[in-house]
């Protein structure tokens, strides 16, 4: 089906012979040897990839200021579930217009109404991560 | 009137003595009628506890179809070489469905395509934040090679103990694609010994494993937290399977058709030009193939390949070669916890051997009991894939050196 293969040691062991001793210990070292030369191999080329991409094409955006806002207040009631003047600068505005319409869905099932005063970045001590990829991780590992 | 009576009978007689339920009972019979068993049993195993059900089910009713006497869906006497080479005109001729289905697994077509279809579904972006996770996917492969000893210690023909060995890459494919090359047919082991073996153990990865990494690591190894891997850049992922491919295929040219298939899905997924082939090779194309693959393979297990010494001692080793696989991760991970400080979990080295994603999952389950809030699915992620890589490189050297 495929062209003949490049012989690494010349088909040394044949399949229906049995084997002895010499040959199944030359075997696993030679198997090991070449499985992990073929995988350090690649992880030498990651390596240098990776530094190579950190350095260069892959520059982070700069850092977010994210500095500490007042915390959420989404229970303070209001007149209407508009948000006010977003008190994070910078921030993506999709997502606290997301944020409000979940609030504002909140309160008509309830027949109140709130408004947003803030959106405050929390940064939880353990995990190091953000509350979506916490979210997103244990939605990942759940049925453990 | 004695005529039509005797005719009658007759006719009668000649069909029972065709029929296969007549083979069913005469000297021999009683083997089918234990496979056809068998298969139930694997079959209750697919459907109510889902065990790998994708390959299952169909190797099941495959070995269902070809103990059936009489049917001649299969035909193993098809299969033996003659003067080194299988009678491919002979299979066109007389074979029957099964037959020529079974020319895919033969002519090793179908296990690559398998792997294009993993390769477009499998993200290695953990493997390439974290390199050093391909070391635990090296190790892991201790399994195959230590399991080749064990097998060749105990009077296995070096063919048989390499298709043996394999099982410990805990790779259904690549198990499936070097006991093709290497039993030429005849013998009391075939492809099909090897493929139930290999997805029976695949599927009890959860029970198998978490004794062993419980035994081999301390509580306080397990309870490590791992520092979360950096973000992987598009133009890397693109890179990676176009690296891999030359790497591999250079070093081990028989690792080439399953490594290459495998990192020509991985650069359709990422190249994001290719929607509809990605589409198609991880949808349509994987399950045509998985269930010819399936069924054909569930086909070489007749009777007499099953009833036998020999399958005893083929499912015996490929629980060790599991066993060795996991073990040989987990104490390059303890190796990899001393060289860094502490700073590497060892329970994501048994996700080295392959299993994706079961094995990395058994790691994140194993790291969770011990601490809730240890997540170690994506670091495990890493050795997880390596080791399918690793498994694909350690068929080729099997295949270049047994012949």
């Amino acid at each position: 089906m495929y062209s003949t293969p490049v012989i690494l040691a010349d088909k040394v062991l044949h399949g229906t012979e049995k084997l002895n001793g010499t040959e199944i210990l030359s075997m696993t070292l030679i198997g090991l040897s070449v499985v992990f030369f073929a995988l350090i191999i690649l992880v030498v080329y990651l390596s240098c990839s990776g530094v190579f991409f950190k350095k260069g094409g892959n520059k982070p955006a700069a850092p977010k200021k994210t500095a500490p806002q007042p915390a959420a207040k989404s229970t303070a009631p209001a007149k209407a579930a508009v948000p006010a003047k977003p008190a994070a600068s910078g921030e993506d505005e999709e997502v606290i217009a997301v944020i409000m319409a979940a609030i504002a869905a909140m309160g008509a099932a309830d027949g109140k109404q709130y408004q947003l005063r803030s959106v405050k970045q929390v940064t939880r001590g353990g995990s190091g991560r953000n509350i979506w990829a916490q979210a997103g991780v244990l939605d990942a590992t759940r049925p453990f | 009137m004695s005529g039509v009576l005797d005719f009658f009978t007759n006719t009668l007689g000649g069909l029972w003595s065709d029929s296969g339920m007549h083979a069913l009972f005469a000297e021999g019979g009683w083997k089918n009628l234990i496979m056809i068993l068998v298969s139930f049993v694997f079959m209750y195993l697919a459907i109510a506890k889902g065990f790998e059900p994708l390959l299952l089910l169909p190797i099941s009713f495959g070995m269902l179809l070809t103990n059936l006497p009489m049917a001649g869906l299969y035909h193993p006497d098809l299969w033996v070489l003659v003067d080194g080479h299988v009678n491919y005109g002979e299979v066109l001729k007389e074979g029957g469905l099964l037959d020529i289905l079974y020319l895919g697994v033969k002519l090793q077509i179908y296990p690559p395509l398998i792997f294009l279809g993993i390769g477009c579904m499998t993200d290695f972006s953990p493997l390439i934040a974290n390199p050093k996770s391909f070391l635990l996917g090296a190790a892991a492969q201790g399994g195959i090679f230590f399991t080749f000893v064990v097998a060749g210690l105990l009077g296995f023909t070096a063919a048989e103990a390499g298709s043996i060995a394999i099982i410990g890459g805990a790779d259904g494919p690549t198990a499936i694609y070097v006991s093709t090359r290497l039993l030429t047919g005849g013998g009391a082991i075939t492809t099909g010994n090897i493929a139930l073996a290999a997805y029976t153990y695949m599927a009890l990865v959860p029970i198998i494993q978490p004794p062993i990494m419980k035994a081999l690591t301390s509580k306080k190894e397990r309870s490590v937290k791992m520092e979360q891997l950096r973000t992987v850049s598009k133009t890397e992922r693109i890179i990676f399977p176009i690296a891999v491919t030359i790497i591999v295929s250079l070093l081990v040219p028989s690792a080439a058709p399953l490594v290459g298939m495998l990192m020509f899905g991985n650069l359709l997924k990422e190249s994001g030009v290719a929607a509809r082939l990605i589409d198609t090779a991880q949808n349509a194309l994987m399950n045509i193939i998985t269930i010819f693959l399936g069924i054909s393979v569930g086909a070489t297990t007749k009777a007499d390949q099953i009833i036998n010494i020999k399958f005893g001692g083929v499912m015996l080793l490929g629980v060790i070669a599991f066993s060795l696989g996991t073990a040989c991760g987990l104490i390059f991970g303890k190796i990899m916890y001393k060289v860094t400080g502490g700073k590497v979990n060892p329970l994501i080295g048994s996700a080295g051997v392959s299993a994706v994603p079961m094995a990395a999952r058994i790691s994140q389950k194993v790291g969770a009991e011990t601490d809730p809030t240890n997540f170690l699915l994506m670091h495990a992620m890493g050795p997880n894939v390596a080791g399918v890589i690793g498994s694909a490189v350690a068929a080729g050297v099997l295949l270049s050196v047994i012949g």
